[in-house]
């Protein structure tokens, strides 16, 4: 039986790696007697699979993973056993059950949704944010294995709009490249805009950033992970 | 504390989930709701200090109290120290992320001498006064424990008050004796006056330390009615009975020893001449084989860890080991839980148990020789053969691995040049063994690691009269081995000679050391036992400066009269036994392994134990 889970990762847990959170929840699936296979050969690993991950420091009400069990089991069982479980500030949301012979949620995963709050004190950014999006190309580095390299991050901004202001704070949300093809970091976008609009801002402690939810398209729509459940 | 602030710092650190807390398992009170707050200090960063079994006890024990909450807190990390100091926070505990400084009790765990600097620095990032003179009614009562602390005199202007042995009983004592101090009110002085007549209780300033004029202590004496003139440690008499914790925290990071652990038993019955936790630990005393099974079911499901690691000084002597594991493994195979066994004496143990348990995980394999010959290896009383080592290798690769690490040890007493040449010869025969082996088969994935460090003279040992050997000596030996270690697939490694010399010298220093510490810390000392934060000049300086040459603590040999600095402590084992000990050393006669017959080192003037 295969289970789609999504989970929130809050504040008082937004400084732990994607690997320490993976183990995390290996650990507590063990904790609540969850009834995981485990794959074959000389070092068994519980077969739990996850979703692009949160990059340290941000928060999310949608995370997912994915979990293959062993045997049936009540997609509500799952999720109190689990919550008894848990440390503060991880929280099972809902699990469904999917079909086995989908695609890895890595691979299917495109899109996610952000809720950004940026310290904007007394600044009128919807113009600079307008010339911005305008912009054909939005190129940035981005450091990695190979070392670093220069991308073009504009095709990963699906949707990047002010939805309130209060007290000395722009909120924002943007739908960005999620997922194994491509992946846009919120905070390299963010940072990348503020340097575009000449905004100084402390280089790290400038947002505030929530996951809310990650996206598939399928038969023609855009749908969360949840959507996949079986009928 | 303002929280805000703490955010902003750990968007800006490496690792900052050191600094979160908020593990599964960690322990949440209302502080309002507590008479004594106490934080556990661990003079490390987290990792290190999270894979610390004694820790795990006293924290879990405390909190069994309601009258008391006890938290955590590590040393942070020098750029995590820096944000702090800069942004003007002061060291807190995990837990409530409360300050120390408004605790009831710091008590820091010694492990290791090079900690001392990060004591200190902990203090004064915490806001406390670093010398217990300095400190008023306001402030926390500062006090340590572990094996430093049975010679803690480098360290005595910063305790209030030291514990010395298993503090499982001690605490609660101590804990007691605060409470009742703390309802009726009175001086700090009233306070440590009631701690320190509870046995196993040391409050350095309460003795006075006279010297020669050699330089040697003349005496060290209570200056004060009612104290003991000697401090015996305490003991955990039966192990079954002792508190154990039945959940452990489960961190989030990687730690170092990231499993449940398991204590199969306290002590050590070999006695290595060189092993100051072989003598300290005794008397040995084991769980049962029950009450082991029980815990093991209890921690596994509590915290969901996937290994479990039955530790003590030497698991191989557990009287009932083979049962154990057999119990063990039937019970939690099918959970996939492995095991990891340190201190393993593989040519103890039945060889299909052995390939049972290596299904569920191959680690490395790690053999401590300790010397390079015989005779060297009888100085030491290490009753191991070369035969032993090579028949345990040669099952390691029988049963399928490839790398396999030799730990050694050079400046030992007597050592001659034979003795190193003896460390290369060892290496090559483990070779010659693998390659015989595997027929040549797989000769390109061997690697033995040869890892040598310099031998320190430790309090409380058959060899704390001896003198280190230099460093320029180590030096030599070193270049020495280097050049004879020039094998394929072996690799050499070493403990840095400076440091080794630096542990020699606050091992078994005197009080008048503290001055050293004061000014290696204010001159930048931290983190000496990492070697990126080694300022070996600076030490120097240190000691120049405070008119203290460390070569008189190091570098000297010390008669059977002159009075050591730690001689009013008693761990059990008497003085006398460990100079016969030291003597049979020199002639190289071994005292065998104490459950064949006693040889009389003192411990059974304690209450309990094994030993009767």
């Amino acid at each position: 039986m295969r289970m789609v889970v999504k989970y929130a990762k809050q504040d008082r847990v937004k400084y732990i790696s994607h690997l320490d959170l993976m183990r995390t929840l290996h650990r507590a699936l063990r904790r609540a007697g969850i009834p995981v296979a485990f794959s074959q050969g000389y070092n068994p690993q519980p077969k739990v699979a996850f979703a692009p991950p949160l990059p340290v420091g941000m928060t999310s009400q949608g995370e997912y993973m994915d979990v293959m069990l062993a045997s049936e089991m009540r997609p509500q069982e799952f999720c109190q056993g689990m919550n008894s479980v848990l440390p503060q500030g991880i929280a099972i949301l809902k699990a469904v059950a999917i079909d086995e012979s989908l695609p890895s949620l890595m691979s299917m995963i495109e899109r996610a949704l952000y809720c950004i709050s940026l310290k904007a004190p007394g600044l009128c950014i919807e113009g600079a944010l307008k010339d911005f999006l305008a912009q054909p190309d939005i190129t940035i580095t981005k450091s990695g294995k190979k070392g670093e390299r220069l991308v073009n991050i504009r095709p990963m901004i699906h949707r990047l709009d002010i939805v309130g202001q209060e007290e000395g704070k722009v909120i924002m949300e943007a739908m960005l490249s999620a997922g194994s093809k491509e992946s846009l970091n919120p905070e390299q976008m963010i940072r990348s805009f503020l340097e575009f609009a000449g905004i100084e801002g402390d280089s790290c402690c400038f947002a505030d950033i929530h996951r809310l939810d990650m996206f598939l398209y399928r038969g023609n729509a855009w749908i969360t992970p949840l959507e996949l459940e079986r009928g | 504390m303002d929280k805000s602030v703490l955010d902003e710092i750990l968007r800006q650190v490496t690792k900052p989930v050191r600094y979160m807390g908020n593990e599964y398992n960690m322990v949440e009170k209302d502080p309002s709701k507590v008479l004594i707050r106490f934080a556990f200090a661990f003079p490390d960063v987290y990792e290190v200090g999270m894979s610390h079994l004694g820790m795990k006890i006293l924290y879990h024990l405390m909190n069994e109290r309601e009258d008391t909450y006890c938290e955590r807190v590590f040393a942070p990390w020098t750029d995590m120290e820096q944000k702090m100091r800069e942004k003007g926070l002061p060291l807190f505990a995990l837990e409530s992320k409360d300050p120390i400084a408004e605790f009831d009790f710091v008590g820091f765990t010694l492990q290791y001498e090079m900690c001392y600097t990060n004591v200190i620095n902990m203090l004064d990032l915490a806001r406390i006064p670093l010398r217990w003179w300095e400190r008023e009614k306001n402030h926390p009562f500062i006090i340590a424990g572990g094996p430093c602390a049975y010679n803690v005199e480098p360290m005595a202007d910063f305790f209030d008050l030291v514990v010395m042995g298993d503090g499982e009983e001690v605490i609660n004592e101590l804990l007691d004796v605060y409470r009742q101090w703390k309802m009726q009110g009175g001086t700090r002085q009233d306070f440590l006056v009631a701690a320190a007549r509870i046995p196993g209780v040391y409050v350095p300033h309460f003795y006075d330390v006279e010297y020669d004029d050699d330089g040697t202590v003349r005496s060290v004496k209570p200056n004060r009615e009612g104290i003991p003139s000697v401090i015996q440690k305490r003991v955990v008499r039966d192990l079954d009975r002792a508190y154990y914790p039945e959940t452990m925290i489960v961190p989030y990071m990687d730690i170092v020893h990231d499993r449940v652990m398991l204590e199969v038993f306290r002590g050590c019955t070999r006695g290595c001449r060189f092993c100051q936790a072989g003598i300290i630990y005794r008397p040995v005393r084991e769980r049962s084989v029950p009450r082991l099974m029980d815990l093991a079911e209890k921690l596994i499901n509590n915290t969901g860890y996937e290994e479990l690691s039955l530790s003590s000084l030497s698991t191989s002597d557990y009287s009932d080991l083979e049962n154990l594991v057999k119990q063990l493994m039937e019970r939690f195979a099918p959970q996939k839980v492995s095991f990891s066994l340190p201190s393993l004496r593989i040519d103890s143990f039945s060889r299909e148990l052995i390939e049972e348990m290596i299904k569920v995980r191959k680690a490395g394999l790690t053999f401590a020789p300790e010397a390079g010959t015989q005779r060297l290896r009888d100085v030491i009383n290490k009753g191991v053969t070369e035969e032993d080592l090579l028949n345990s290798v040669r099952q390691a690769f029988e049963l399928g691995w490839d790398t396999v690490k030799l730990y050694l040890m050079i400046g030992l007493p007597t050592e001659t040049q034979e003795d190193l040449e003896g460390i290369a010869d060892l290496a090559r025969k483990v070779k010659s063994c693998y390659l015989d082996v595997t027929g040549g088969q797989r000769a390109h994935r061997l690697r033995i690691t040869v890892s040598v460090a310099s031998f320190v003279p430790k309090p409380f040992t058959p060899f704390q009269w001896v003198a280190q050997d230099t460093i320029e000596r180590l030096n030599q030996k070193l270049d020495f081995l280097k050049d004879k270690l020039r094998i394929k697939s072996v690799e050499f490694d070493w403990h840095d000679p400076r440091l080794s010399f630096l542990e020699a010298v606050f091992a078994r220093g005197d009080r008048r050391l503290g001055k050293v510490l004061i000014k290696a810390w204010e001159m930048g000392c931290k983190f000496d036992g990492w070697a990126e934060h080694f300022k070996y000049h600076i030490w120097l300086k240190a000691f120049e400066d405070a008119g203290i040459d460390p070569g008189f603590y190091a570098n000297r040999a010390r008669d059977r009269e002159e009075v050591l600095p730690w001689s009013h402590i008693d761990v059990g084992v008497t003085p006398s036994f460990l100079w016969r000990e030291y003597q049979k050393a020199l002639r190289g006669e071994l005292t065998p392994d104490c459950r064949e017959r006693c040889w009389g080192c003192g411990i059974t003037r304690l209450e309990g134990g094994l030993c009767q």
